[in-house]
């Protein structure tokens, strides 16, 4: 796990240093002496070779020491991070409930009617949730509900001036302008977690256990709900796992089309903008909680699952 | 009963059910991925035929008079900001992002492969690293470094697009084909042909490789609706193919901010490409179920 963590840290810190020196644009400007870029580059480290760069910017990263923003006035990468991280999870933690109480039953369901019209019709609805285009769909509720019928917000994550609002009516208005990013970011997760649980579902019926707790006259509630469904949930819960990198990293499209100041949105436009401590700090902490989420998959695995051990 | 069915059928014809035939003897049966298919040729028909057919030119710019006009009988979905027939638009974008999902599938595919199929074959030493580097990959956020990548990369060629697409997206195929050529590489013909001598390449490449196919056929048909998908998503955030060039991506870049006054340009670069992603997922799910054993005999 250190090697990848090491390995995903050293290609991302290549492919921004693609992205080249963010003191060079200074150097067409006629009034910056070239004195002072030279210092500037020499105080955030920038005359120094790449690979004691990486290693003085990895130990700093280590010890949590993540500095401050070349840009946006200088404030802390931690405070920027901590904002955009605030927004994301907002937005991200919704539609994960979302789209995973919706979602399993019906696939649940699904499995327990194969064939039936509910069945197909889901199917398709799945299949028309994976397929969608995340911002043109942003775009469609966007006009359905924003421009036509004028019943949400456009965009952004709250009115401007609520914040003196009394507590209720800001957080009524702050919901208002989560209903449509969060449909829109749970569309597709719902369609796979009802793909998942209705595979996970008919796999588990068809075993031979649930046969015999049928045959030994058991009512088929217990069947269904005590003997196939704690087993098909495995597969399930795993996934869990694998998707908490997302709730953190955010959606960079969904972001763009409703206007919200998230981590996918803070990560682009560091990186765009050549602002390296922010950009790093970004990329590295999204990329370990990728590696800590496939690490959960796996120990979740084995504790729902006793006949899986990891020696 | 069924499978003596099927070999009488054999002696009275003559013809050898090989598996392939049988594949596309079920898929024919799938109706909804053979639905998909005729949608999908229909879709590249028109993109291909399309702007000769259309009286306009794809970047032909209309009078003032004609600018953002809504669908009428002469442009059936109207213009755009500059006055440029949308319908025109739509089938050269096609032609754009059906490249470039293509393209970029079979480019991550070449990649997938080789590391795949070296993995799989040889193990060991080799494999460790292989695999180590595959799992590097797969744990960096995908859409910033895209983005990234494309805006540094110069030029605004729609190679470019196909090329950072095709970086982020071989670890799958990768892994799938270790994981055929694991198993595979255990069975009686490949230890037969190490037996008489058969170099490890031609073993790879003329023995290995045809018999692990159907996972890889069925990755790819999902492949390239999703990176249609992807280069839409970079062209929407300006990162994508350049305009003037259209793709269906770009040409809902400019939609989202002139959706209060013309809405037709939201609905169809969109739709277009919603139905042939669509048409692409039913026709991999129809695949998958035809090509796997299991589900079938």
């Amino acid at each position: 796990m250190i090697p990848l963590f090491l390995g995903v840290a050293l290609v991302t810190f290549a492919v921004l240093s693609l992205v080249g020196d963010p003191f060079a644009q200074m150097a067409i400007n006629p009034r910056i002496k070239p004195e002072d870029i030279a210092r500037l580059r020499h105080a955030w480290g920038f005359d120094l070779p790449w690979y004691l760069r990486f290693f003085k910017w990895f130990w700093s990263m280590i010890t949590g020491n993540w500095g401050v923003s070349i840009f946006a006035g200088g404030k802390p990468v931690t405070e920027l991070v901590a904002r955009a991280i605030a927004y994301t999870l907002r937005f991200s933690l919704a539609s994960l409930i979302l789209a995973f109480v919706v979602g399993v039953p019906i696939g649940i369901y699904s499995a327990l009617h194969q064939y039936t019209f509910f069945d197909y019709f889901f199917t398709f609805f799945a299949f028309f949730g994976m397929s969608m285009p995340t911002f043109w769909f942003g775009f469609i509720l966007m006009m359905i509900f924003g421009l036509k019928l004028g019943w949400l917000p456009l965009g952004g994550v709250m009115t401007p001036g609520i914040e003196t609002a009394p507590l209720f009516a800001r957080i009524l208005d702050q919901a208002k302008y989560m209903v449509l990013p969060v449909i829109v970011l749970s569309l597709f997760s719902m369609g796979s977690w009802m793909r998942y649980a209705r595979s996970s579902m008919l796999e588990v019926i068809r075993q031979d256990y649930v046969r015999t707790a049928r045959a030994k006259g058991l009512p088929e509630r217990t069947v269904i709900f005590k003997h196939a469904l704690r087993n098909a949930l495995i597969p399930i819960i795993t996934l869990l796992g694998l998707s908490l990198p997302g709730i953190i990293s955010g959606a960079t499209i969904t972001e763009t089309v409703f206007s919200i100041p998230g981590m996918g949105r803070l990560t682009v436009d560091a990186m765009l903008s050549n602002d390296y401590p922010v950009a790093m700090v970004c990329l590295l902490l999204e990329s370990s909680l990728l590696i800590v989420g496939n690490l959960i998959a796996d120990l979740l695995y084995a504790v729902v699952d006793p006949r899986i051990r990891y020696s | 009963m069924a499978v003596e069915a099927t070999k009488i059928e054999e002696v009275l014809t003559g013809r050898v059910e090989t598996y392939w035939y049988l594949v596309g003897k079920r898929l024919r049966k799938h109706r909804l991925a053979m639905l998909s298919l005729v949608v999908l040729i229909l879709i590249i028909l028109a993109c291909i035929v399309g702007p000769y057919i259309s009286p306009y030119k794809v970047s032909e710019l209309g009078s003032t008079t004609e600018v953002l006009q809504p669908p009428s009988w002469k442009h059936p979905l109207g213009t755009d900001e500059l006055g440029r027939d949308v319908l025109t638009r739509l089938f050269y974008g096609g032609r754009i992002s059906l490249l470039v999902g293509f393209s970029s599938v079979v480019s991550a595919l070449l990649v997938g492969i080789i590391v795949g199929a070296y993995a799989g074959y040889f193990g060991g030493f080799l494999d460790t690293i292989l695999m180590r580097f595959t799992d590097i990959m797969f744990s960096i956020p995908v859409m910033p470094l895209l983005i990234v990548l494309s805006s540094v990369i110069p030029g605004a060629g729609v190679w470019k697009i196909v090329l950072v697409i095709a970086i982020f997206g071989w670890m799958t195929d990768a892994r799938i084909v270790r994981g055929m050529f694991l198993s595979l590489r255990e069975n009686e013909y490949v230890e037969a042909a190490r037996a008489i001598g058969v170099s490890n390449n031609r073993i790879i490449w003329r023995h290995i490789l045809p018999n692990s196919f159907a996972p890889i056929i069925v990755s790819a048909t999902l492949g390239v609706g999703g990176n249609i998908i992807y280069e839409a998503a970079l062209s929407y955030l300006g990162f994508g193919v350049m305009p003037p060039t259209p793709s269906w991506g770009n040409m809902l870049q400019n939609a989202q901010y002139a959706m209060a006054i013309a809405p037709w340009l939201v609905w169809s670069p969109g739709l277009a490409m919603f139905i042939t992603v669509l048409a692409f997922n039913y026709l991999g799910d129809g695949l998958r179920d035809a090509m796997d054993p299991k589900l079938y005999r």
